[in-house]
């Protein structure tokens, strides 16, 4: 009897553990989260904030083929306030279960607001909260931003969706996506920067230029247009894909070219007090598209050069319609000219960068241009 | 623990004593601590500058100890300084370690309210941590020792993987312009950044354990020199991710840069749990080997059983870390810790290597 004591105490023991092992102390079973994608802040139209909050169904996205066709991936809740936080505890009396913001894909801020508040402060939910990810994308709706998170389709969350499109940076019609952390150091430093606008067209959102946000208000000012982001991209270099005009003369057309690289290089030039921006822009691609209707054949380098010139062209218009639009228009840097700056000339920098916005607008920046097609695909000539 | 000739560490194992009491608390704010007095981008180079230089002052320290090959600082400080001198100063310095275990344990529990574990409360979180701490030490030296083998490897291997899995944020123009307003701002941070470093005097407590006692130069050089690398990598990684403006507005920027980014296609997506699990590790140790010292102290100084004192320290440490009511003050609790420990170890030692030439030759003369 004695001998086996230890034994009978060390198992006893051993048990009273295993309740220790069981689980978590506070855990929250998956099925009863509102697990989060999406939210979408307006200006209500009695002057407070609306929040539209999108939360996934899982059980309607897997298996929409069977009984239920009809019930959607997604359901949205909405309240107004004075900010996001009172909000969300408003939600909860409209549904049932606690909220995570684990799993946060998208934040739309709607345009009407983003030009009265700071972003900065319309988002600091989502940079203070514990369970929201630096990594959430950003946008700016032009209309209604809860309009945004609605679709049609079944089977589709539209802000996953809207994360997905904005994250391929497919073309430089778009503008490369930006997360909350890209922004905050921005916003922290009063630099002037670009959002994702997301416009709504037959239903469903559509990305559609960029919302321009002036560094020293924090707000939103004015809109870029598809064609300025194209200038942007190619003064940045952010976005590596897309197609550019490579025609000037209309009979000629259509001829695209398709960009496989760019390389762009801001150099700032101090002389004094004057300073200046070269920009040079190198890009190597190939003819995607090439009607052709003068027969010239794509053999022969002179009908290679004479592309090449007329994309140039393009892309020289591109860019400097888009530096007019920065410098005269809004008159704010958003095309990172302000960094290069800081970099080759911190001593400079420190003098002009408390309004770096309005220096910027009257320096003079000269571009130059040089593509490479390095291929035409598969037709290298066609007869008459 | 005994303090006999039994208990022997290698070279190896004293290595790992350096490192992994260094690593600790303050790697997840040390972006923001150095950035904040410095302002520019250039806080990877305060880093690695004050990490020179306290290499140098852990070989003077090393050279200290090899006078006293058979005791521990709390035995030839009264040698050095007389008996009651040396005894205040033994009493200080355990408290010192008191205190920093009890910061260490605190930091430990808020971060992990805050990302881990969000319900669980403070007390339920502290104490498993302290209570194995106590199973570690009353094992002594070896056992500390053997398990700061086994956890340093992995804490190499996942901190690199997640740091450079996040590569894809990194924008060199954050780091830049290098030194563009010059050398000073540098200098204003080398303070913040040499305290990051502090843990490196452990040599002043566990010389008397190791085995091999002549030509270990390299020692305390690789045990600091591996924090300077983590640190490098950490400040260089940190900032060109999140930009100089972001760093200083963090609470706790290391796990802001790693909340900032998810990888699509991998077996995980995120990792914030595989940085905080590496990071608990190192507080642990820090934890530990800080207990160990503390225990050590009081029983080179009263000879009463080891027990008895590793026993009552538990509940002190925790006493002692529930002291700060909220985060801020938790922060204050490191800058006092830092403050002290400037004084403590980057001073007191060189002037104690002083005194001891000084009365070497003394001798000599007579």
């Amino acid at each position: 009897m004695k001998k086996c004591k230890p034994i009978l105490i060390n198992s006893f023991v051993s048990m009273l553990l295993l309740f220790l092992l069981s689980g978590c102390w506070s855990s929250k079973s998956i099925e009863d989260l509102n697990i989060a994608v999406g939210t979408a802040v307006d200006k209500s139209k009695d002057g407070k904030i609306r929040s539209t909050l999108q939360y996934v169904i899982p059980k309607a996205i897997g298996n929409s083929n069977s009984k239920s066709p009809q019930q959607k991936a997604y359901t949205n809740v909405s309240a107004t306030g004075n900010s996001l936080e009172p909000i969300g505890w408003e939600t909860t009396l409209q549904r049932e279960g606690p909220i995570s913001g684990a799993h946060e894909k998208a934040v739309i801020i709607g345009q009407n607001l983003a030009r009265e508040e700071p972003i900065r402060e319309i988002t600091d939910l989502f940079f203070r909260d514990i369970d929201i990810r630096g990594s959430t994308l950003i946008f700016i709706s032009k209309g209604e931003a809860a309009r945004t998170l609605e679709s049609k389709e079944a089977d589709v969350v539209p802000a996953i969706r809207l994360v997905e499109i904005a994250q391929q940076d497919l073309t430089t019609r778009a503008l490369k996506h930006l997360s909350l952390m890209k922004i905050w150091g921005k916003s922290n430093s009063q630099t002037s920067f670009l959002l994702q606008l997301i416009d709504i067209k037959k239903g469903e959102f559509e990305l559609d230029g960029a919302a321009v946000i002036k560094g020293r208000t924090n707000k939103m000012i004015g809109i870029l247009n598809k064609e300025e982001i194209e200038g942007i991209n190619w003064i940045t270099g952010e976005v590596n894909s897309g197609a550019v005009k490579a025609f000037q003369k209309e009979s000629e057309k259509p001829t695209y070219y398709q960009i496989q690289s760019i390389k762009s290089k801001i150099k700032p030039h101090v002389t004094g007090d004057r300073i200046s921006f070269d920009v040079k822009i190198e890009s190597e691609g190939r003819i995607a598209e090439y009607w052709n209707p003068h027969f010239k054949p794509a053999f022969k380098n002179k009908t290679i050069k004479h592309i090449e010139n007329a994309a140039e062209k393009e892309v020289m218009r591109l860019v400097e319609n888009t530096t007019k639009k920065m410098q005269k228009e809004f008159g704010v840097d958003v095309g990172g000219f302000g960094t290069k700056l800081r970099i080759k000339h911190p001593n400079v920098w420190k003098n002009v960068k408390d309004n770096w916005d309005e220096k910027f607008s009257e320096i003079p920046i000269t571009y130059d241009v040089s593509i490479t097609i390095q291929d035409y695909g598969m037709i290298g000539s066609k007869k008459k | 623990m005994t303090s006999g000739p039994l208990d022997r560490i290698t070279s190896y194992q004293a290595v790992m004593f350096i490192t992994n009491f260094i690593l600790g608390a303050g790697t997840l704010t040390l972006p923001r601590t150095t950035t904040e007095k410095i302002n520019t981008p250039d806080s990877w180079i305060a880093v690695i500058v004050s990490g020179l230089i306290i290499s140098l002052i852990a070989v003077i320290i090393l050279k200290l100890c090899q006078r006293y090959p058979n005791e521990t600082f709390y035995q030839f400080n009264q040698k050095l300084l007389g008996k009651w001198v040396g005894l205040l100063l033994s009493l200080t310095v355990i408290c010192y370690y008191i205190v920093l275990s009890a910061y260490e344990v605190r930091t430990m529990a808020e971060t992990t309210r805050l990302f881990l574990l969000q319900g669980t409360p403070t007390w339920a979180i502290i104490m498993p941590f302290l209570w194995i701490g106590l199973y570690l030490v009353q094992g002594g030296v070896n056992a500390i020792a053997r398990l700061l083998e086994i956890i340093f490897p992995i804490t190499v291997l996942l901190f690199l993987l997640v740091m450079f899995l996040g590569i894809e944020l990194f924008e060199v123009d954050n780091l830049r312009p290098v030194l563009g307003s010059g050398v000073k701002p540098v200098f204003k941070g080398l303070t913040t950044s040499s305290l990051s470093f502090a843990g490196f005097e452990i040599l002043l407590f566990i010389y008397m354990f190791m085995k091999e006692k002549n030509n270990i130069t390299k020692v305390p050089l690789v045990g600091v020199g591996i924090p300077i690398i983590f640190y490098t990598i950490t400040v260089v990684i940190v900032i060109g991710s999140i930009s100089v403006d972001a760093v200083v507005s963090q609470t706790w920027p290391v796990l802001t840069f790693i909340r900032s980014f998810e990888i699509t296609g991998l077996l995980f997506e995120r990792f914030d749990s595989l940085i905080l699990v590496i990071w608990i590790m190192q507080i642990f140790a820090s934890y530990v080997i800080a207990l160990f010292i503390a225990t050590l102290g009081l029983n080179q100084i009263f000879p009463k059983s080891t027990h008895a004192f590793i026993y009552s320290l538990i509940p002190l440490i925790y006493l002692v870390s529930m002291i700060p009511k909220n985060i801020n003050e938790v922060f204050k609790m490191a800058e006092m810790i830092g403050n002290l420990a400037l004084y403590l170890f980057f001073i007191m030692p060189l002037f104690l290597f002083i005194i001891s030439k000084v009365k070497e030759r003394k001798y000599e003369k007579m």
